[in-house]
């Protein structure tokens, strides 16, 4: 039986094998035109470390710190930055001095666009627990170096800002503070010294009980207004360095730690393309074998000696092979000779001899009643 | 160019080796390529020498063009050719009668239609040159005798009856009847051997009764085209006839020669 699929297989594939090499010219010829039309590609690429002790703040302030437990620094990073790449806001200065500049500011369609190949020429994955590695390809070496340095600065930019927002709004709500608490103090200290110029001490003795009560009074509203304004002032101090150290922190958090470099040879040399489009032949020679293996499949028809023998139990008398009907050789067609001897057999004398003769007696009446008997 | 040498050198042997069946007048009827020839002749003389070659056989098929008038002729030339035995080909097949068509295949090749230019022009051909004879059906109907309906050709030994042309309604009872029957026998008894040109079995049940009338027989299958489960169906209606074999026609194998040889067939 095996010998019987080979010979099937390879009949198959003998039959039609122009047919069945066509899928695989055809998808070396897609190959050929995609390595023709190919054009140079220049790959810059870094690396990014996270600190994970200074990462704790950063992890908790985020919005949509949902993540669990498990999830690495720079996998958190990675997503934010897959985002971040969505959005034109933080496109737009990692692209900044890029061809892609030019389509961010076009209509809304060329804009989603632009957004889109830009995620196509970039490329972030993780490259270990707290290493993130990103590359930026493009047609222009420099092209892909610009957006592959730009990336992460536009990053840390974009954490510095977000952490820069929150110390601005408490410096800003504590310095709004102090105006009004200065004025306090103020008024507390007028009213001190008005009632201490209108209620001179006296020459000789102590104080009336009521004015030394009312002096003590306003003093402990100056005291306190006073401790008010050196809290507030001490808050904004605070939130002034709570940002310098946020800065601190997110430069230090976020360390490149590769620095891209402006790439000088193309990502897709010769030998990159022909193995990279070796796919394509191999999808053509699938194709060839699975039609091959169906065509066999479905050919039911008897077709090998095997098949008579092992099949049929029959063994094979001949195998008459295909050919033409055959003429008669030119020189045979001859003109008629006399139509009087068209029905006369002509036996040649050597053969007659030894032959009985064919027809010695005629049929039985019974033959010639017809065919409804 | 030296496989241009070669083709040409085979198509000249084979113009020599080819046999050409020429009616009593040496009017070429048809011509059997070298092959053709060959194939046969290795099937008559295995079955000579390793069994033995039956009075009557019915060369049957399952379905219709696979080839058996064709085949039968074939057989018939090359025994008559070969051996001195006395063969009689009998078409029996009065559904699809294609013995005398085959008999002008000589003198009227099928023309081959062109796309470009002209096709070849038809050669003139005078037809009372070719035989005729109103066949089975004229000798069962009994307008004509069994001498007069045999077709005697350049072979002493060897003779046709063709089916002739039988009203339908007639067949079922004429493949049925004992007619036929004496026909046969009495062919059979001034002949060796009497090759039966049944018609296809799934064609119609008459080839059955038919084909029964035979000491043996064998199953032409075009190669590749025939159904195997279709065969089966036919040789499962005919289990009652002794089978020799199977004759593989109009076979084409396109795998290479020296690749098959490596796979065993027998």
């Amino acid at each position: 039986m095996v010998r019987l699929v080979l010979l099937k297989l390879l009949e198959s594939f003998f039959r039609h094998r122009w047919l069945y090499l066509l899928p695989i010219l055809v998808m070396t010829a897609a190959a050929g035109a995609a390595i023709a039309t190919s054009k140079p590609l220049y790959s810059s690429s870094g690396s990014l470390y996270i600190q994970n002790g200074s990462l704790v703040k950063s992890l908790n302030d985020l919005p949509a710190a949902t993540d669990a437990w498990w999830v690495t620094p720079s996998q958190v990073t990675v997503n934010q930055l897959r985002e971040l790449l969505q959005t034109e806001a933080f496109v737009r200065p990692v692209v900044k001095g890029t061809p892609f500049e030019e389509k961010l500011n076009g209509t809304p369609d060329q804009l989603f666009q632009a957004i889109k190949d830009v995620n196509a020429s970039l490329n972030v994955a993780t490259a270990g627990d707290n290493l993130v590695a990103f590359s930026a390809e493009y047609e222009d070496a420099q092209v892909a170096y610009q957006l592959a340095r730009q990336l992460p600065e536009s990053y840390v930019l974009w954490k510095l800002n977000s952490d820069r927002q929150d110390s601005l709004a408490a410096q800003s709500f504590f310095a709004d503070l102090v105006a009004p608490y200065q004025e306090q103090l103020d008024t507390a200290r007028t009213a001190l010294q008005d009632y201490i110029e209108s209620n001179p001490a006296p020459v000789r003795g102590d104080r009336p009980e009521l004015e030394r009560i009312a002096i003590e009074r306003l003093q402990t509203e100056v005291s306190q207004a006073q401790t008010r304004v050196e809290e507030v002032r001490q808050k904004e101090e605070s939130a002034r360095l709570a940002q310098i150290q946020a800065e601190q922190g997110v430069r230090q958090t976020y360390l490149i730690i590769d620095a891209p470099k402006l790439p000088t040879q193309r990502v897709n040399g010769l030998k990159t393309l022909l193995m990279s489009n070796i796919l394509f032949i191999i999808v053509g020679v699938i194709l060839s074998v699975v039609a091959i293996i169906g065509s066999a499949v479905l050919d039911r028809s008897l077709r090998f000696p095997l098949d008579a023998t092992l099949v049929l139990h029959l063994p094979v008398l001949a195998i008459v092979p295909k050919v033409r009907m055959l003429a008669a050789p030119v020189p045979v067609l001859l003109p008629a000779p006399a139509p009087s001897s068209t029905q006369q057999p002509v036996v040649t004398e050597e053969r007659s001899s030894d032959l009985q003769p064919l027809v010695q007696q005629p049929l039985t009446s019974s033959l010639a009643q017809g065919p409804n008997e | 160019m030296m496989k241009l040498f070669q083709k040409r050198k085979q198509t000249a042997n084979a113009q020599i080796d080819q046999l050409v069946l020429r009616s009593a007048i040496d009017t070429p009827l048809t011509v059997f390529p070298t092959e053709v020839i060959a194939s046969h002749r290795r099937m008559i003389t295995g079955l000579l020498y390793q069994q033995h070659i039956p009075a009557k056989i019915a060369i049957l098929s399952t379905l219709q063009g696979e080839g058996v008038t064709y085949t039968s002729l074939a057989l018939a030339t090359t025994m008559a050719s070969d051996l001195p035995k006395r063969v009689c080909v009998i078409e029996l097949n009065m559904w699809t009668p294609g013995l005398m068509s085959l008999l002008r295949s000589a003198t009227h090749p099928p023309v081959r239609k062109r796309l470009l230019g002209k096709a070849a022009p038809v050669q003139a051909f005078d037809e009372n040159l070719l035989p005729s004879s109103s066949g089975v059906a004229g000798v069962l109907s009994g307008t004509t005798s069994l001498e007069e309906a045999l077709i005697p050709t350049h072979l002493p030994n060897l003779m046709l009856l063709p089916a002739g042309e039988l009203a339908v309604e007639a067949r079922p009872t004429a493949a049925r009847g004992e007619a036929i029957k004496l026909l046969i026998s009495q062919i059979a008894e001034q002949f060796d051997h009497v090759i039966l040109d049944v018609p296809a079995l799934l064609a119609s049940s008459d080839a059955i009764a038919l084909a029964s009338h035979a000491d043996a027989g064998y199953l032409v299958v075009r190669q590749g085209v025939t159904p195997v489960a279709l065969i089966k169906q036919a040789l499962d209606e005919i289990k009652h006839i002794s089978m020799l074999g199977v004759v593989m026609n109009q076979a084409q194998f396109h795998t290479p020669r020296w690749l098959q040889s490596m796979i065993p067939q027998v």
